[in-house]
């Protein structure tokens, strides 16, 4: 069964892998890997938050691998807090070869990061048939997957010391009490998620609370206050909601398990998370652009390391200020049976999540890959929604954070203040690269 | 039969469990269709618009009837499916059905027809059928039907004319008389059809909903009125009820009614209330009921004459199953439930004992019949005449569909790679979840409230899906035979094979007949007196699982004759019968005595005291698992203890009741009236921020008067916390001065404090004991002596004096005697997961010679000691209160409990991994997520919960860490009684009511007046894990001493004790006003009874 598997990976890599010839590997084959490792997280239900560290890993890890091979790759020592420089033989670089090194450290990142990473192994194999196939050396094959274990060692020891492992042994979050504090949600009541994930260390970032927002609008039950009218906008327009603004909200739904109840059958609809849907546009510009795979790896560590440190930011906020979601404040004040489109995340509502790192990814990917940059996404193709087109990647972060309001799972503040976080986060994180370019 | 030998090993090696009763044995045989001619099946066929997800009772499956119809003495066989047409098979004897379905009318309509009532509703001597429709189907098609016997096999369907065409969605219907008027009345289970998740409860509880609601229907000449909302019915959208049973639960002559409700909803207790009108009473009168209760029983199981209610639910008895299948805990959820205005749910089949106090003892796991998979029908009958009722359980479910990897990985799977319509969609990937067949249980009564499964040996090994079931003489030879409705299979007649094997024993056959249109005098009560014990029955139809069994009341008995029976008829007048013959049917009349026998008021021991003690505990809202979720119990929530002592001189005791955390301790002065006053002392209110696990008064500077010296201990500190300090408090003239000096410097988590002379220089010494360091249960830090220099100036003795009391562990309690009789103060300690310890004091130097004193070696959780002279041999006995039996965690010398723990994956915690026998293996508790939430590194190790699912501790730990972790075993959780043989302290048994419960309160004395030493035991435990669950079976027990060493159980009703809620000390105090207990409860006032 599981070479089967090996060979049925292998025929699709193959018959859609022979654009190039001189390069063994290419950008196809770097996405087609991340996307492994995100099918993986997937499968793990893996958190929002949790995936995106788990992308910076993994994406930092192809990039300095990148690095050992090309003089021009932007290395992110100096600029990721606490990185090391990757000691590597260069003798072992020679006999490498760079392609199938860098896909490699995507697997291997995986391996050894994810839950549920052993299921990249039969990728593995495949890639290094079609590498035989292709007649790549013996020597070259062996030198490429040693070159790839070393590095993924060093990562993941960088890795090991950002905090993640502490968080299992810290005391459990208890919600707040108070009408104004976040309480578990409908139709799971999930506890809360990741509470203390502001201790994590961040990559480019100086800390958490560089980008702290400020409070959000207090919470009343006076009808005149901006909380309250806040709170009734989100039931008006959940109440009237237009299919446009359904699809919107559907689109970037981006809920890792969306739980169904019948009875006592229950199970979880499972989508990539938000993150990982910035991951996927990323992918689908480096190919618009056809940028070769060394690009494509800088640009996907940009966005990743950028969307852990945009998570790690907004993560702060939701636990300072621990707003409680709509869904709960309108079945206490305004109606029993209202219950939003989307199913409410389980952690504070503000600010909202995807707002920040939607904008963050936007403002990055904007600065390497330039503004009015349209495209086509198809990443929620495969959980049965359509493609949408954006004309440029701000215009895809702003709908991204007004789908929020659209699914009833944010005030409209959360958004605005959500947007102007993230790009500020990813403005900083530009000018940082703009230096770590320029070293080069 | 191995798993029996097995048994009887552990016995013979371990003499302190295990159960002396022979059972008779028992076995069915399935009978042939070709025989009996029944080839009915409740067969379901999936289709995309009629499936689980479209009707999520889609599994519940169809019911059984009995009743002699024809009335030639033969019981006749009635069952209904869900999609197809009921079948009616007329016992032609011997063993051959007939199918007169057709002539007879009864198939009944198009719908989905669920459970089945028998009675003679018009009184007019036929049997008559009420067949319970349900379904995602309109109105119209769930009207119940009422099929009235025409006198001559044929039926006429006349529930519309008569008023009982409910067209809700209905379960189960039973017919009763609650009004005494001598009709049948009609009470109606229904369900919701609809899911509701997303609601405020205290809303939803007050709608009306007609069809997911039960209603109750008045029967005024045969026409039936509803009266839901005039007789106090809940009818809520919440209701899924799935089970009703009926019986007079408070012995008061009038019907009572308990419905089980599926989800949070929690099931109805409606006790009657003799004007037409019920009073639902459940919160009253039950501690904690199953989660998703399904079918359920009402019978009385231990033979004392008071009705004892069964629910059943889905917990697995395998390990396997129980963790694929469990939803983690999770302590929050629960109790945010309760908050909301739910209950106590717990995910396992319960058993409530009733007291005949108004509260029940849930014994399920003590009984051994608390997990049989996803259950329907219980029965309790006696299937082996001897007497006592045994247990008949159905079970299984179409689509194993709680199956953990299922909800998390394979449906999102299956949706995935399918394609189409949604809807389609799910009904191709339901069709691929296994099925879970599971084989029905018979379990054994031994007459002393536990249970030996005998599935196997009595010919129920195989796995099917069954559903309704029923029981009746069908050969009348003498046995209870079994007719079982299973699902997507042939309905079968299981055969009593006792006569035919030739160990029927003796029995009798009892058909009552009554007046009025009751003609079969449904809801009569009969005891059955022998010259060997009591029997008692009750003649209720409705019984198990969408099912019924109109036949005359059939039991064995222990005696080869019956000196009498008395029945209690319908309309609560009694008849005492004596000439009943054995082994055959008697008919009796309804001709009660024109006298009745008056009530007889019991004396009870204690009564509630008028004496006023005005403290409340007030424990704050701290969840312990928040730091550890793995822990299996808190440490928190366990004060308040309570020091007495005459601080005043006045002759008069005082007390000082222990604070919770951020509750200063209080002193109460006794008047002279025995009233108790609050005694202000600004400087307890100073430490209100210590949680007060003990105190004692004793004179610490030898000035005469009794100074204070209270334990800090507790759970949720930081280590080192200054409010773990021990405070010494100085008597000056009443008024209680902290001296912040005269002890060294501690900040120890401590749990017990005992004063002696130590070192027999005429001052008072202290032992310390210390439990958990804050955080990191189980690590414990050293209990300590403290030794007086005379002017209660306390330094901390001599290490090598006390070494033997670093590594002790987590002590709970202690106390001082002269073991050894050398004029020095020897040290009994005890502890969690700990023996029994006993330190002989040789000059001031503690030497453990536990091994000596204490031959058993019992390691337990054991809470409390109490040391007393209980058979008068002049020297101290002890009782050692314990986890006691009614816990699903069992230990024994072969297999032990145990906690692996450590910091397995470096992050800081530490990880108590808590392993248990299951079906003799030892299994960790936790569940997968609950395990690699806690080790993130075991994701990788688990992924999936199949992969976990068989996980031992040494599958789950690498060999480093195994060698690593520090490990705690306890063989023995029975609360016990030690006796000193000649200065040696022998395990002795207490009677099976010791262990209901986890004891943490003991008190001996001469309770009942009739000079020999009683036990007096309490506690309970509401803040466990989920999977253990509250266990608060324990009202105060009373075990009545014969003054040499043996002890019996005084019921609750004759105790008079009813103390709901946990206790956590019990103090006898002498008052002007007699003699009064004190039962000091967690987070609630103390209640005191006078004896």
């Amino acid at each position: 069964m599981k070479k089967l598997i090996i060979i049925i990976i292998i025929v699709l890599e193959i018959s859609s892998g022979f654009a190039q010839k001189k390069e063994f590997f290419t950008t196809n084959d770097y996405i087609r890997a991340l996307k492994s490792t995100t099918d993986i997280m997937i499968n793990d239900v893996t958190s929002p938050v949790a995936a995106s560290r788990y992308y910076a890993y993994i994406c930092l890890a192809a990039n300095q691998m990148a690095a050992l091979f090309n003089r021009q790759q932007p290395d992110f020592i100096n600029i990721a807090h606490g990185l090391n420089t990757i000691i590597a033989d260069d003798s072992m670089v020679k006999k490498s070869d760079p392609g199938l090194a860098v896909t490699l450290s995507l697997y291997k990142s995986g391996i050894k990061l994810l839950p549920s990473g052993y299921l990249l192994k039969p990728h593995i194999d495949s890639l290094l048939l079609i590498a035989k196939s292709k007649k790549m050396a013996d020597e070259k094959i062996k030198a490429s997957a040693a070159l790839a274990d070393n590095v993924i060692m060093q990562i993941t020891r960088y890795a090991s010391a950002d905090g993640f492992t502490r968080l299992s042994g810290i005391r459990r979050y208890t919600p707040l009490t108070g009408d104004e504090f976040w309480q578990p949600t409908a139709p799971g009541f999930m506890a809360a998620i990741e509470p203390y994930w502001q201790t994590l260390r961040t990559f480019i970032i100086d800390s958490c609370s560089q980008f702290a927002c400020g409070p959000p609008d207090p919470y009343s039950t006076d009808t005149a206050s901006a909380f309250y009218k806040g709170l009734y906008e989100v039931y008006t327009i959940g109440k009237n909601l237009s299919k446009e603004q359904a699809d919107i909200a559907m689109f970037w739904d981006c809920n890792p398990f969306a739980l169904q109840q019948v009875g006592h059958l229950e199970f979880g609809v499972k989508k990539i998370s938000p993150g990982g849907h910035w991951m996927g546009i990323a992918g689908i510009a480096c190919k618009k652009k056809k940028l070769d795979i060394f690009k494509t790896t800088y640009i996907h560590a940009i966005v990743a390391v950028s969307l852990a440190d945009a998570f790690i930011s907004c993560w702060y906020g939701k636990y300072k200020y621990n707003r409680v979601r709509p869904v709960t404040a309108i079945n206490r004040l305004i109606d029993h049976h209202w219950s939003p489109l989307l199913q409410t995340p389980p952690f504070p509502e503000y600010t909202s999540g995807h707002s920040v790192i939607s904008a963050t990814a936007s403002i990055v990917l904007t600065h390497v890959l330039g503004d009015g940059f349209s495209f086509t996404d198809d990443t929620e193709v495969e959980f049965g929604l359509p493609k949408r087109n954006f004309d440029s990647f701000i215009n895809a972060s702003k709908e991204a954070g007004i789908s929020r309001l659209y699914g009833g799972i944010h005030y409209r503040d959360a958004i605005d203040i959500g947007l102007k976080e993230g790009e500020q986060i990813g403005k900083f994180i530009v000018a940082r690269c703009i230096n770590m370019q320029a070293k080069q | 039969m191995p798993k029996r030998f097995l048994y009887l090993l552990i016995s013979a090696l371990y003499p302190y469990i295990g159960l002396s009763q022979q059972f008779q044995s028992v076995s069915f045989q399935s009978v042939s269709q070709n025989e009996s001619g029944i080839n009915f099946a409740n067969i379901l066929k999936e289709t995309p618009l009629l499936n689980i997800i479209t009707y999520e009772y889609y599994y519940n499956g169809g019911g059984v009837g009995l009743g002699d119809f024809n009335n030639d003495g033969l019981i006749d066989i009635y069952f209904t499916g869900n999609m197809r047409p009921a079948a009616l098979y007329l016992n032609k004897g011997n063993w051959k059905f007939e199918d007169i379905t057709a002539k007879a009318r009864v198939g009944g309509k198009k719908g989905w027809k669920t459970g089945v009532s028998i009675a003679d509703v018009n009184g007019d001597g036929f049997q008559d059928i009420y067949v319970c429709y349900s379904g995602p189907v309109d109105a119209d098609q769930r009207k119940n039907e009422l099929f009235i016997n025409n006198g001559d096999l044929t039926f006429t369907e006349k529930a519309e004319a008569m008023g009982v065409a409910d067209a809700g969605y209905s379960t189960q219907a039973v017919f009763f008389d609650y009004d005494h008027d001598n009709d049948l009345d009609l009470f109606v289970i229904n369900h919701n059809n609809k899911n509701l998740r997303n609601f405020d409860a205290a809303f939803v509880k007050k709608m009306v909903d007609p069809d997911a609601g039960d209603h109750l229907y008045r029967n005024d000449n045969n026409v039936f009125t509803d009266v839901t909302a005039s007789a106090g019915i809940i009818a809520n959208p919440l209701g899924y009820g799935l089970g009703v049973a009926v019986s007079d639960i408070n012995n008061d002559g009038w019907p009572d009614i308990y419905v089980t409700n599926d989800y949070v909803e929690e099931d109805y207790l409606y006790i009657n209330n003799h004007d037409g009108t019920f009073t639902e009473k459940l919160k009253e009168e039950l501690g904690h009921i199953s989660n998703f209760s399904m079918g359920c029983d009402i019978a009385d199981m231990n033979n004392d004459g008071w009705t004892d209610i069964f629910t059943l639910d889905m917990l697995p008895e395998d390990n396997r199953r129980q963790k694929l299948l469990y939803m983690p805990d999770n302590y929050e959820v629960y109790n945010n439930q309760v908050q909301n205005g739910f209950y106590h749910q717990l995910m396992r089949n319960m058993l409530q004992l009733n007291n005949g106090n108004g509260t029940f003892s849930e014994i399920g796991e003590l009984s051994g019949i608390y997990c049989t998979d996803w259950s329907w029908a219980s029965l309790f009958a006696d299937f082996n005449n001897d007497g006592n009722k045994d247990l008949f359980i159905t079970n299984g479910y179409g689509r194993d569909m709680t199956n953990r990897d299922f909800v998390k990985f394979y449906a999102n799977e299956r949706l995935k790679f399918l394609r189409g319509e949604p809807s389609e969609n799910m009904f191709r990937m339901l069709q691929n979840i296994p099925v879970t067949r599971v084989h029905n249980y018979l379990y054994l009564n031994d007459g002393n409230m536990q249970f030996a499964d005998a599935s196997s040996t009595a010919g129920f090994d195989k796995p099917t899906l069954s559903n309704g079931a029923a029981y009746a003489d069908l050969d009348n030879d003498g046995d209870l035979d079994l007719v079982i409705n299973h699902l997507n299979a042939p309905a079968e007649v299981y055969r009593n094979m006792l006569v035919e094997n030739g160990n029927a024993g003796n029995w009798v056959k009892l058909n009552l007949k009554g007046y009025g249109k009751n003609i079969d005098a449904i809801g009569a009560a009969v005891n059955i007196y022998t010259p060997k014990g009591f029997i008692t029955l009750e003649n209720t139809p409705v019984h198990g699982f969408q099912s019924s069994m109109r036949a005359p009341l059939l039991t064995g008995l222990p005696a080869d004759n019956i000196d009498s029976i008395i029945i209690r008829w319908p309309d609560g007048k009694k008849e005492t019968v004596t000439d009943i013959k054995t082994n055959t049917l008697n008919t009796i009349m309804y001709k009660p005595a024109a006298t009745q026998d008056k009530q007889v008021n019991l004396a009870t021991v204690f009564h509630s005291s008028n004496i006023s003690l005005p403290y409340i505990h007030v424990s704050p809202e701290t969840n312990d698992f928040k730091a550890q979720p793995l822990m299996p119990n808190m440490i928190s929530h366990n004060g308040p203890r309570i020091a007495k002592a005459d601080i005043n001189k006045d002759g008069l005791e005082d007390l000082f009741v222990c604070g919770a955390q951020g509750q200063a301790g209080q002193l109460f002065i006794q008047l002279p009236n025995g009233n108790f006053v609050q005694s202000k002392q600004p400087a307890f209110d100073n430490d209100a921020a210590s949680e007060d696990t003990d105190a004692v008064f004793f004179d610490a500077d030898n000035d005469g008067d009794l100074d204070l010296y209270v334990v800090s201990g507790g759970y949720n500190f930081s280590i080192g916390d200054t409010a773990l300090q021990d405070r010494l408090y100085m008597n000056n003239n009443g008024i209680f001065q902290r001296n912040a000096t005269a002890l060294p410097a501690e900040f120890l988590s401590g749990s017990c404090v005992r004063a002696a002379d130590i070192d027999n220089d005429g001052d008072m010494d202290l032992f310390v004991g210390t439990r958990v360091k804050p955080g990191r249960y189980p690590e414990s830090s050293a209990s300590f002596l403290l030794i007086n220099n005379g002017k209660g100036i306390f330094t901390n003795a001599a290490a090598d004096d006390i070494n033997a009391l670093d590594s002790l562990g987590m002590v709970t309690d202690a106390a001082w005697l002269d073991a050894d009789k050398d004029g020095y103060k020897d040290l009994v300690v005890c502890g969690e997961w700990m023996k029994l310890h006993l330190f002989i004091n040789k000059k001031g130097k503690l030497i453990d010679q536990s091994e000596h004193y204490f031959p058993d070696a019992l390691s337990g959780w054991w809470n409390r000691l109490q040391l007393a002279d209980m058979d008068g041999d002049g020297d101290m006995d002890l009782v050692a209160g314990n986890l006691g039996l009614n816990c699903a965690i069992k230990a024994s010398n072969t297999e032990p409990a145990s906690l692996i723990y450590g910091d397995f994956d470096n992050n800081g915690s530490v990880d108590p991994l808590l392993c248990y026998y299951i079906r003799g293996k030892s299994y960790p508790m936790a569940s997968r997520d609950e395990i690699t939430d806690q080790m993130v590194s075991l994701r990788q190790k688990f992924p999936t919960y199949d992969s976990y699912a068989n996980s031992t501790i040494d599958d789950i730990l690498s060999t480093e860490q195994l060698q690593s972790a520090k490990k705690l075993s306890a063989n023995c959780f029975e609360t016990l009684y030690f006796e000193n043989d000649q200065g040696i302290f022998k395990a002795k048994k207490l009677p099976l009511q010791a262990n209901f419960f986890p004891v943490y309160a003991i008190s001996t004395g001469d309770f009942n007046a009739d000079g020999k030493q009683d036990i007096l035991l309490a506690g309970n435990t509401s803040y466990a894990r989920i999977k253990i669950g509250k266990i608060d079976a324990g009202y105060g027990t009373l075990l009545k001493g014969d003054g040499k060493g043996h002890f019996e159980y005084t019921p609750q009703l004759q105790s008079g004790l009813s103390v709901s809620g946990c206790t956590r000390d019990l103090v006898p105090i002498h008052t002007k006003n007699g003699n009064q207990i004190i039962f000091a409860l967690n987070n609630l006032p103390v209640m005191i009874y006078s004896y």
